[in-house]
Order: structure tokens, then C-alpha cells, then sequence
């Protein structure tokens, strides 16, 4: 027995005891109908947290309406079972599933225009369709108005007319769909489609020019959020027998909202920590009443002021071996044959040796009446080092921003390959060949070097989001090739030893390095560089260059750089444009750019003047 | 037409309410980007204030009417340097979290000390209805309204003219910068906090002299819709915050009047929600690219 | 790791567990009250609380039933219906038999799951029709909606009110209950309903309903609210200068306390299932128990109707003989007493027949009887 497979049967192990044990506990009464519906409620609420954590933790955004999704489940799945003459051990998974469906198209509803909205706009507007979901059950016929959905099957009373077997079977099925919820947002968590998600949350802009269509991978954290709350209301909902509307208000939102933030946003075990603790606290402290809430509050204020970022933080503190082994243990269920490893998917360029590869004819942009951009002609050739220089507000990185489409221009075309590609997206932009770093470095920090590199493998990869859940053959084939290829990059620039080390604790030369690295990983064409060298001491600069060069040659791809070191640009670059209020002021070689006598002027209007002097000694 | 009339005045009589108290949410979140969602309990705190005063301790309406700014003003500094400030560097959804849980301390605080039941609040004034061509205007109503907009101008000014008020804006500009021009930025989120409550304070009292009823729970709602006004006027600017509880305020009134009762609140939100479909930084807000 | 895991969730489950000792004695006969006890409508639920607590110390103090003294379990439901049932899992295994709850919504989650176990359920004041719909289990010691919304509309007839206007909350059962009630009474006797406007739950403003009513001229305005938001509307409705008679049904009764203008209120009449001012004895000794044991007037009418509850349920197990359910709910169903509130009876549909009294309020706020009306 290898180790793999012992961890499975162990993790599986420990799973099947702790299930037996409390159906033991049970079945001989020692755990009384109150505790075990106490449990239920335990398991329904982690279902609840552990969802609204993939919103709020994974994907970063405030979401104060999650019950109303767990409303729509609850209400969906239940006037299911109330209609449908079916036997209920056949009706009741067909209306949890329903429920999550319905759930899941509200929250994609919501989410296609919520989602143009940031941080606490998008915060109110989940607010307001919570609310507003709760106004209307509140006033439609088929869900009972005010007076409520009664009268709704029990699934601790409707498995069997004895109530300690019914209420095991219960537990059985609530159980094992919490194990499955958790399972499943767990490896999506850790596919390519949760390292999308997860980037958005650490850097949009980041992501977005690493090729992750960010406005899908929000809308799919919101629909899958929305899903789970949906089977969570509609366990919820045969867990009472009994919907109110009124229940579902921003309260229990705020509710989940508050386990969620005390577990550790984006900790999925602090999540459930959270929800055990917090639903059973109070009904411990049922006896304390009067004082139970105010030391709930206080609790928590005092928790906050402590532990800020919660419980465990991002962590998944040391269950984290567990969830592996629950990996595992989905991984051999869903295994296909023949399994071998599968390297990303490698674009094929066309040689492009007598025309250039990129260019821009007649490009601009207006800011209002300010022209920040105007008639920029350039082109780069293949495998060339082209530095892009000018005085500070000369228009340089709103160029870059031109090219990879985070601003539209308002004039003018750009050509990659022959192909036009103004009006692109970012992230489409990116596909199609360009790749760029930032000015500020904007790596994704709470993640891992080799992590930062997979998130840009993104769009290499072509396994769904169900086979990340089910880390099925393709899955994990594709991992394994991501894996290979994103440690080689990283030993291309000797990082290779420093791959599990978290972006933002590296130091900034390093995280200069890793960005670029970053770049590289979607297989670029034409790599943008936005003042690499910002920063760096002398010794950093001058392996920069060297890094900058065996770029050129290992990679094949056409560099177009931004940098205020003249010394680098000077050193390296074999062509140079010079960019002054928007426009193409000169270019040319080196040499010619050091003599240019409009680029001396406009650099010696600025402050500019010592780099320019100490670059003609070099 | 007439009708019309006394509909809108219902919904500015409530709208300015909601401004007023929207006011603070938005200066604190202009400077700090803190949702304090403990802002309505103040009210709820203002409002015990005024009553015990007015009925227990038979003080004038004025002297009430200072003691309960007094009150808020120092629970509101007292909860900011004691629960908001050692979070100042954390992620911001920790200091929500932490504005929850000090507005649930507040309200079950209140709950143990005044107990469940509602307390009613004498009529301060026994004046009869206003009548202006037609239309008839309770003399609260009138009196809230002026009130009001007074205080909105005074803050306009103060903010606009007073050293304090532009450190204020160049705080709420730019916290750090701020900081190194030498303005001294903890005392200016102090005065923040102070003013936001002084005018929480007046707003509590104006609150319950058209509704009559002080309870432990009395402030979450009027603080919800006030925050929300605040972020359809644009959170952080203040003119935003006036103009988002009036417009609330008259879109509550008159969905009410003329839309349909039931649905009044699915409308308003439904309103909030294509405004900031069409203006995603609410009425007054400024599209701020992010810098790449 | 794995072992750690189960010993982190054993031991949390033993937390539980201590936490839940059940006492376990076998002189005590053991029944539950559930209900509303804290939050927005806690009044309810602790006056019902008191009254069922007097009668439970009365019969003690003489000795108990079946030999036994008795005990009641209280539990909250917050209002909510889910926590009514987390209350209810928690009692059912110890108790005998149930009075709760106290509002229309958690009374129907109750009755939902007590069916299932045939437990006894009295509740003493849940006024909406269906509760005990196809509950053979659950009584009530209370009138109807049907009954009051028929009393008012017949009052309001008869004080020549032709044409009326409604104000309600449409989230809230009891209220959006008493509505419907009214409305499908009020045609028949003739009394037009010319507006009804609704208001969302929790709002404190209805200006603009009230003056939307105010526009359309009514004779008179049902105001089927609780206490403490009809307070409020008053209050609003003066300010307006609305000045018509007010209607209110039993969720009124405690008005007083929420009002400061207590003269507001002689414009106000209401329908309660129980008069201080009531003169059979019983009525009298029980105002006079009251008082001596929590130096108040039971001015909610759930104080009465919660001994009643109590008397109804300690009466049937004492003369069931046994503690066994069923026996208890026949031997409710069989119910034939006079008791604070009027003379108990059962229906086929488990509701009492009994009176409601029509009241007011002098300009002290005091409680005035104007009259009785019969089913």
C-alpha cells in the first residue's frame, strides 16, 4: 500500500467513524432529537459560510444577500416535494438539486449586471436583490405570503414512522451533501479555475493581463456561491417543515457573513470552525439569556480587534492533509484510464521575420481635451529589444495600456501578427500574444511564486470547471504538465527554490523577477516590460539586463521596455523610441538617441538630465 | 395635485432624516472606508438619551436636546478609539465585523437595561398642521425640514471654510499624504466621528418627535436606509449623502403613494440598484480609474 | 491527524452534551411553554408567560395534579419559526403537554411538529384560522380572526361606519390574517372598504398611507396591529390631523404603554378576549391573583387566556388520569369549564366558543368595557 492511497483509506476512514459515531450516539439516544437537529443546523450553516466564502473569501467581494439565495432554494425545493406526488426519498434530491438551479440562474442574473460594480457598491446592490427577493416571496400566492410555505416534509419525520431512524437518515443526508459542498468548493479552489478566482481577488488588473477573463470568473463564483446556498436552503427548508420570509432578511445574511470574516476569509476550515461554534455558542448560552447576546457581541468585537484577518486567517490550518487526501480520495473515484501527463497547450506563431510582429498605426487617446496618446506609429520585429523612453508624464505607460486594451483608444489600430486586435479585451489581448508587467508590481501576494506563475497557464489549459471539482484524469493531467512547465520557468530564472514561497514576502528584485517570469507563462509574442529596473541597485540592474536578454533569446519573443535607467536602455535596447506629451518625438539606435538634439531638450526641460549624462560615460 | 404635494413633503420629511444621519456614514467612510454600521444605534442611543431626560429627569426640550448630542457624541468618539482605531491597518471587513458587533453590543446592551417593550415619547409641541396654499404641513415636519437644512448648510460651510473642515477633505482626499503635510489625521477622524454623531444626535431627536417610540432596535433600520442613501448619493461626498436620503426618501414616499405599498421596498431598492447600474459611484461620485 | 480531528469534534460534542444535562425526577409532572419571549413582541410571550406561571403555583401550592407538583419549561422562539422547532425538539422528549405559542407564525411551525408526536399543544393566543387546521392535537384558548374581524366589522356597522379604510402589514401573519377576515365580513354587513394600504414590516413611517387615506375620506380606519406599531400610527395619524375611530383587534390590547398622548386613544376600539372589568367571580379573583403576585393589572388579555391555557391543560391530564398523550388531548377535547376568560368549550375544529369584548379607552388610558359580543 503506497502512501497516496493510505492517506485516502485514512482521511475516508476518519470520515465513515466520525459518521458512525454520531449515528451511534444517535441511535441510542444519547444524543437527544434537540442536539441532532442542533447538528443538522451546524451542517446546513457550513454549507451556508463555506459558500458565501467562496464569494467573499476566494473571490474578495462583499456579498450582504446570500440568504436570499438560500431563500430561493429553500422555497424552490419545497414547493417541489409539496406538488410532486413522488415518493420523497425520489422527490427530495430532484428539489434540492432544483433548488440549487434556481438559486445558481438568480445569482447569474444578478451577477451579469452586478458585477460591473466594485467593493461596497456591489456590497449594497447584493443587499438590495436580497431584500428585494424577500419583498416579492413575501407577496406571491405560491409561496404563502406572509403566512409562510407550511406543512413542508420533514426529513426528520418522513423516512420511517420511527423517529430515531428517520432522524439518523437525516443526519445521513445532510452529512454527506456537507462533505461533498465542502469537497467540491475545496478542488475547485485549488483548479486552474480557483487560482483565476482567487487572482481576481488578490490583483483584477493583474489578472486580467494575465489572461483570466475576470468578469466570467466572478460571474462563476457568484453562480456557484448561489448554487450551494440554494441546496443549503433546500436542506434548510425539510430540515423545519416551515418557511417564513421574513427570516431570510439582511440579518441572516449578515449572520453567515459574520461566521465567514471569524473563520478567516477564503479558509474554508475556518469557515466551518466558525459555523460549529457559532451556531452552537448560543444555544449553550441559552441559559445565560438576556446576557448571551451581549457576550456574543463582545465576543466578537474582541475577536476582530485580536485576530483581524479571523480564526485561521487564509489558512486551511492543519486539516489541510485531510482535504489532500479528500483530493485523492475524488481522484481515484473519477480516475480514467491511461493517465499520463499533459503539457499546456503551446500557441503557434508563424514566422514573422520580414514584417513586424506588432505594430500601431496612427494610435491615440483623449482624456476629455487632453491628448495623452497622439499618432503613435511603432513596430517591433521579431526577437528585437526596443526601449520606449521619455520624460515622466510623457504618455509612456498609457501606451502600454493602449496595447493591452485596458484603455480603449480612441484613434488609431494595432496589430499584432497581422491580425488587428484594438477593441480587444485585456485578458483576450493577452491570449493572443501580449503580455506585460506593471510600473508598481502587482504580483498576486498571498499566493505562492509557482502559483502566481500557474494562474498566467490559465488559458493554456482546457479542463471545465466540473472536471476541477471532480479532479478527474484531464484535471490532473493538465495540473501535472502546468506543474512541470511553471518549474522550469522559475529555474530559468533561478527561482526554482523559491517556488512555495508566497509572492509578497519576497524580496522586491525577486518579485520584480517573478512578475516578469508571470509574463512569460501565457506564451507571449510580445513581452511589454513597464520600468523593470524601478528600484533596483546597481548589481540588481545589471543582471536584470542579462535576464532581459536570455528573455529574447530562450523565449523568441519581441521586447518593447519602458525605463527612466539610461544605462539599461542604452545597454540593452536595439532600437529606442522617445515619447514626449503623447507623441513620437524620435527614434532610432542608441547612438542616435544619445545625439538627438529634441530629445536632449526635452530632457534637459525635466529633471532628467544626470541619467542621460551618466549614460554617454557608460 | 394637492395630494401629490403632501406626499412629496412625507417623503422630504423622511428623506432629510435619512440624510442627516447619512451624513455621518458618509464622513467617516470618506476618511476611514469604514461602514459604520453602528451609526444607526447611536440614534437608538440619542434617542434613550432624550427620553430619560425629557420624561425621567424633566429637563427643558433644549437642555434634552444638548445632553443627547452630548451623549452621542461621546459614545461615538468612545467606540471609535476603543473598537475602530487599533483597526485601522486591517482589511477592511474586519472593521465591519467589528461595527456589527459593536452595533449588536449597543442594542442588546439597551435591551437589558430599558428592556423589550417600546417607550413613548412625549409630543415636545402641540402645535396644529401648517396649511400653505392648500396643503397642509404638520408643524414636526416643517420644523425637521428647516432644521435640517440649516445644520446641512452650517457643515457645508464648516467643511468648505474651517481649518479642521480642510483637513477633514484632505484627509478624506488622501489619508497618507494628508499626514505627512503635518495634519494631525487621528484627531481629525475624531472630529469626524464627533460631528457625524453630534448630527446623529440631533437627527435621534428629530426621528422620534415624528416617531414616537424608543426601543432597543429602533436605529437599525433608519441606519440601513441611511447607508444606503449615502451610497446612492456617492459614499464619501458629502452633498451625495444629502441628496441620496432625499431622493430616498420622496422614491419611498411616492412608490408608496402611487406604485404600490407592498412592494415599496423591492421598488426602492430596485431604484438604488439602476442608478448605480447606470452611475456606478452613485448620484454625485466620480469614475475613479484605478491607476495601472 | 486524523485522530486529531475526531477527538476535536468528540470533544466538542461532549461540550454539547454537558451542556444539556437533563434532570431527570419522577415526581414532577413536566409541560412546556414556548413562545416569543425576547425581542420586538417579548411582551406577548412574558404575559402569557405570567399567567400560565400564576395558575401552575396555584395548583402547586394545593398540591399539584395526580399527586404531583408541575413544572413549566419556558423556551424562546425569537419570533422565528425555525426556532420554534429547535425549541420544541428540545422539550418534546421530557414534557407532556405544551402551551405555546404565542404568535399566529410560531404557533403553526409548532403545530407542525407536534402533530407528528400527538403531543398535547394549547396555545393562548394564536388567533389565525388554520392553526389548528388537521391538528386533532392542537387547541387554543382564544377567538378567531374570522370571529373578531366579524365582531369589528359588525360593530363598525352598527355604529353607522359605511365607509371604512384599512392600513396593515402584509409581511406580518396575524395582521395580513385579521385583513383578509375583515374584508370578507365587512361586504356582507355593508361596510365599504374605500382604501387599504399596507406597510412593509418594521417601517416606522405610514404618513403616506395615512395620508393617501386621509384623501379618501373614511368614516373610520381597522388598524389590525400589534400594539406598538399602532401606537405609532396614531401618533402619526394626529399629526396629520386624521381625527376618525380607530379600530383595532386583541394584538392592540397594549397600546397604552406605547402611547404618551393617552387621550388619543378614547378614539380607539378594539376587540380583547378578556375584560378587567369582566364580573364573574373567577374573572375577579384572577385580576385580584395577579396582582398580588406581580403588583400589576394584567393589561394584556394573553395573562388570561395563558391560565386559561394552563387550567384547560392541567384540568384534562388530571382527569385523563395519566400523563399518556393521548388521553390528554381527548380529555382537552372534551373541555366543559367556565374559566377567566368565559366558558371553554371545543369546537370540531378545536377553537373555543367563547365572547369577545368590545373596549375602549377613557382619556387616562384606562381600559373601558363598552360590549360583548357572542359567536
Amino acid at each position: 500500500m503506497n502512501k497516496k492511497t493510505k492517506a485516502i483509506l485514512l482521511n475516508f476512514l476518519a470520515l465513515i467513524s466520525l459518521f458512525l459515531l454520531v449515528t451511534i450516539l444517535m441511535a441510542s439516544g444519547m444524543l437527544s432529537n434537540y442536539l441532532s437537529n442542533i447538528l443538522v443546523t451546524v451542517l446546513i450553516t457550513i454549507i451556508m459560510t463555506a459558500s458565501l466564502n467562496v464569494t467573499t473569501g476566494l473571490l474578495g467581494q462583499l456579498a450582504l444577500g446570500h440568504a436570499g439565495f438560500m431563500a430561493i432554494g429553500g422555497y424552490v425545493s419545497a414547493i417541489f416535494t409539496k406538488n410532486v406526488a413522488m415518493d420523497i426519498g425520489l422527490s427530495l434530491p430532484i428539489a434540492l438539486l432544483l433548488g440549487g438551479l434556481a438559486a445558481a440562474l438568480f445569482g447569474m442574473l444578478i451577477g451579469i449586471p452586478a458585477l460591473r460594480l466594485q467593493g461596497d457598491y456591489l456590497a449594497i446592490i447584493t443587499l438590495g436583490f436580497g431584500e428585494i427577493i424577500r419583498v416579492i416571496i413575501e407577496n406571491l400566492q405560491i409561496t404563502g405570503g406572509a403566512a409562510g410555505l407550511t406543512r413542508i416534509a420533514r426529513m426528520s419525520r418522513v423516512f420511517s414512522p420511527d423517529r430515531t431512524v428517520s432522524n439518523i437518515v437525516q443526519f445521513a443526508i445532510v452529512f454527506w451533501i456537507t462533505v461533498l459542498v465542502i469537497a467540491s468548493i475545496f478542488t475547485l479552489g485549488r483548479s486552474r479555475h480557483g487560482r483565476a478566482i482567487i487572482s481576481i481577488r488578490e490583483n483584477a488588473i493583474a489578472a486580467e493581463a494575465t489572461g483570466i477573463p475576470t468578469t466570467r470568473y466572478k460571474l462563476l463564483a457568484f453562480t456557484i456561491a448561489a448554487f450551494f446556498a440554494g441546496l443549503a436552503g433546500g436542506l434548510f427548508a425539510h430540515q423545519n417543515g416551515i418557511l417564513v420570509a421574513k427570516e431570510f432578511g439582511f440579518n441572516k445574511s449578515i449572520e453567515y457573513l459574520v461566521m465567514v470574516v471569524l473563520g478567516g476569509m477564503g479558509s474554508i476550515t475556518g469557515s466551518i470552525i466558525a459555523s460549529f461554534v457559532l451556531v452552537a455558542l448560543p444555544e449553550m448560552l441559552r441559559a445565560l439569556s438576556e446576557y448571551r447576546l451581549i457576550i456574543y457581541s463582545l465576543l466578537l468585537i474582541i475577536m476582530m480587534l485580536f485576530r483581524p484577518a479571523g480564526l485561521l486567517g487564509t489558512q486551511e490550518f492543519s486539516l489541510l492533509s485531510f482535504w489532500e487526501g479528500m483530493e485523492r480520495f475524488f481522484h481515484t473515484v473519477f480516475r480514467g484510464k491511461g493517465e499520463k501527463t499533459r503539457m499546456p497547450f503551446q500557441p503557434r506563431y508563424d514566422v514573422w521575420n520580414d514584417k513586424p510582429v506588432l505594430e500601431t498605426s496612427k494610435l491615440g487617446i483623449a482624456f476629455g481635451g487632453l491628448k495623452a496618446a497622439d499618432n503613435i506609429n511603432i513596430h517591433l520585429m521579431n526577437d528585437e529589444i526596443v526601449g520606449l523612453i521619455g520624460p515622466n508624464g510623457a504618455g509612456k505607460t498609457t501606451f502600454f495600456n493602449l496595447l493591452t486594451g485596458v484603455y480603449l483608444p480612441t484613434e488609431g489600430q494595432v496589430t499584432l501578427l497581422g491580425k488587428p486586435i484594438m477593441g480587444k479585451q485585456t485578458h483576450e489581448i493577452n491570449q493572443e500574444g501580449i503580455s506585460r508587467t506593471f510600473q508598481n508590481i502587482r504580483l498576486f501576494k498571498s499566493m505562492s511564486a509557482l502559483d502566481n506563475i500557474k494562474v498566467a497557464f490559465h488559458s493554456r489549459m482546457k479542463y471545465s470547471p466540473i472536471s476541477g471539482i471532480l479532479r478527474n484524469s484531464r484535471c490532473l493531467s493538465e495540473e501535472r504538465g502546468i506543474d512541470i512547465r511553471a518549474r522550469e520557468l522559475l529555474r530559468v530564472f533561478s527561482m526554482e527554490h523559491e517556488a512555495d514561497t508566497i509572492a509578497g514576502s519576497l524580496p522586491y528584485g525577486q518579485q520584480r523577477k517573478l512578475e516578469i517570469c508571470r509574463a512569460l507563462a501565457s506564451n507571449p509574442k510580445v513581452l511589454l516590460l513597464d520600468e523593470p529596473a524601478a528600484g533596483m541597485n546597481p548589481s540588481e540592474t545589471v543582471e536584470l539586463m542579462n535576464t532581459i536578454k536570455l528573455i529574447r533569446d530562450q523565449f523568441a519573443v519581441a521586447i518593447l521596455l519602458i525605463e527612466h535607467d539610461m544605462k539599461l536602455v542604452m545597454g540593452i535596447c536595439e532600437r529606442i523610441y522617445v515619447l514626449n506629451y503623447g507623441k513620437i518625438i524620435a527614434q532610432g539606435t542608441p547612438a542616435e538617441i544619445r545625439n538627438n538634439p529634441e530629445v536632449i531638450a526635452a530632457y534637459l526641460g525635466q529633471e532628467q538630465v544626470r541619467p542621460l549624462e551618466e549614460a554617454r560615460h557608460a | 395635485m394637492t395630494l401629490f404635494f403632501s406626499q412629496l413633503i412625507n417623503g422630504l420629511h423622511v428623506g432629510i432624516i435619512y440624510a442627516l444621519i447619512a451624513l455621518g456614514y458618509t464622513m467617516v467612510y470618506g476618511i476611514v472606508k469604514l461602514i459604520n454600521f453602528a451609526h444607526g444605534d447611536i440614534i437608538m442611543v440619542g434617542a434613550y438619551t432624550a427620553v430619560i431626560t425629557l420624561v425621567s429627569l424633566n429637563v427643558p426640550p433644549v437642555v434634552a436636546l444638548l445632553l443627547t448630542i452630548l451623549v452621542c457624541v461621546i459614545f461615538g468618539v468612545t467606540i471609535e478609539r476603543v473598537a475602530y482605531k487599533p483597526l485601522r491597518s486591517s482589511p477592511r471587513i474586519s472593521s465591519l465585523i467589528t461595527a456589527i458587533g459593536v452595533s449588536m453590543l449597543l442594542q442588546n446592551t439597551a435591551l437589558l437595561v430599558f428592556g423589550a417593550a417600546s417607550r413613548p415619547f412625549p409630543t415636545i409641541f402641540s402645535i396644529p398642521p401648517l396649511r400653505f396654499a392648500g396643503i397642509q404641513i404638520s408643524f414636526v415636519t416643517a420644523l425637521t425640514i428647516v432644521v435640517s437644512l440649516v445644520l446641512m448648510l452650517l457643515l457645508q460651510t464648516f467643511i468648505k471654510t474651517s481649518k479642521a473642515g480642510k483637513a477633514m477633505r484632505a484627509a478624506s482626499e488622501d489619508y497618507n499624504t494628508a499626514q505627512l503635510m503635518g495634519i494631525n489625521v487621528n484627531n481629525t477622524i475624531t472630529l469626524t466621528f464627533a460631528i457625524g454623531c453630534a448630527l446623529a444626535g440631533i437627527g435621534a431627536f428629530l426621528y422620534v418627535m415624528a416617531y414616537p417610540a424608543v426601543s432597543p432596535t429602533m436605529g437599525s433600520l433608519p441606519g440601513l436606509k441611511a447607508f444606503i442613501a449615502a451610497v446612492l448619493g456617492g459614499i464619501g461626498i458629502i452633498p451625495g449623502a444629502m441628496l441620496g436620503g432625499v431622493v430616498m426618501g420622496i422614491a419611498e414616499s411616492l412608490t408608496k403613494a402611487y406604485i404600490s405599498t407592498q412592494l415599496s421596498d423591492a421598488v426602492v431598492y430596485g431604484i438604488l440598484i439602476v442608478v448605480l447600474l447606470v452611475k456606478p459611484t452613485g448620484l454625485l461620485g466620480k469614475q475613479t480609474r484605478e491607476k495601472v | 491527524m486524523k485522530k486529531r480531528s475526531i477527538v476535536t469534534m468528540l470533544v466538542a460534542l461532549a461540550l454539547i452534551l454537558s451542556a444539556v444535562v437533563p434532570v431527570m425526577a419522577e415526581d414532577v409532572i413536566k409541560i412546556g411553554g414556548i413562545g416569543v419571549l425576547s425581542g420586538d413582541y417579548a411582551l406577548y410571550g412574558l404575559a402569557v408567560k405570567e399567567g400560565v406561571d400564576l395558575y401552575v403555583k396555584q395548583v402547586n401550592e394545593k398540591g399539584g395534579i395526580l399527586g404531583k407538583q408541575v413544572e413549566v419549561l419556558w423556551e424562546d422562539t425569537e419570533a422565528q419559526a425555525s426556532k420554534a422547532i429547535l425549541a420544541y425538539d428540545k422539550l418534546s422528549e421530557e414534557v407532556v403537554g405544551l402551551i405555546g405559542g404565542v404568535l399566529s407564525g410560531e404557533s403553526k411551525a409548532l403545530a407542525e411538529v407536534s402533530a407528528e408526536d400527538g403531543m398535547p399543544q394549547i396555545s393562548p393566543s394564536a388567533t389565525a384560522y388554520d392553526v389548528t387546521t388537521d391538528r386533532p392535537n392542537v387547541f387554543r384558548t382564544c377567538f378567531l380572526d374570522p370571529f373578531q374581524g366579524n365582531a369589528i366589522a359588525k360593530y363598525m356597522a352598527d355604529q353607522g361606519s359605511k365607509k371604512v379604510a384599512v392600513l396593515y402589514d402584509n409581511a406580518t401573519e396575524y395582521s395580513k390574517g385579521l385583513y383578509d377576515a375583515f374584508k370578507a365580513r365587512s361586504e356582507e354587513l355593508g361596510v365599504e372598504i374605500i382604501a387599504a394600504e399596507s406597510a412593509a414590516y418594521g417601517d416606522k413611517d405610514y404618513k403616506t398611507q395615512l395620508t393617501t387615506i386621509m384623501n379618501a375620506s373614511p368614516e373610520a380606519v381597522f388598524l389590525p396591529y400589534y400594539g406598538a406599531d399602532a401606537a405609532m400610527i396614531l401618533a402619526q395619524a394626529n399629526e396629520l390631523g386624521l381625527n376618525v375611530k380607530f379600530y383595532g383587534a386583541d394584538g392592540i390590547s397594549d397600546i397604552v404603554d406605547y402611547v404618551a398622548d393617552k387621550s388619543l386613544l378614547a378614539n380607539l376600539v378594539y376587540t380583547d378576549h378578556f375584560s378587567t372589568d369582566a364580573d364573574s367571580q373567577m374573572a375577579k379573583d384572577f385580576v385580584a391573583a395577579f396582582q398580588a403576585e406581580y403588583g400589576k393589572m394584567p393589561t394584556i388579555s394573553f395573562s388570561a387566556t395563558g391560565y386559561d391555557a394552563a387550567v384547560v391543560l392541567l384540568s384534562a391530564i388530571e382527569k385523563a388520569g395519566s400523563t399518556e398523550k393521548q388521553a390528554i388531548v381527548d380529555a382537552i377535547k372534551a373541555t366543559d369549564l367556565t374559566a377567566v376568560s368565559g366558558k371553554i368549550t371545543f369546537d370540531d375544529h378545536n377553537d373555543p366558543i367563547k365572547s369577545a369584548f368590545l373596549l375602549t379607552f377613557d382619556a387616562e388610558g384606562n381600559k373601558q368595557y363598552l360590549t360583548q359580543v357572542d359567536p
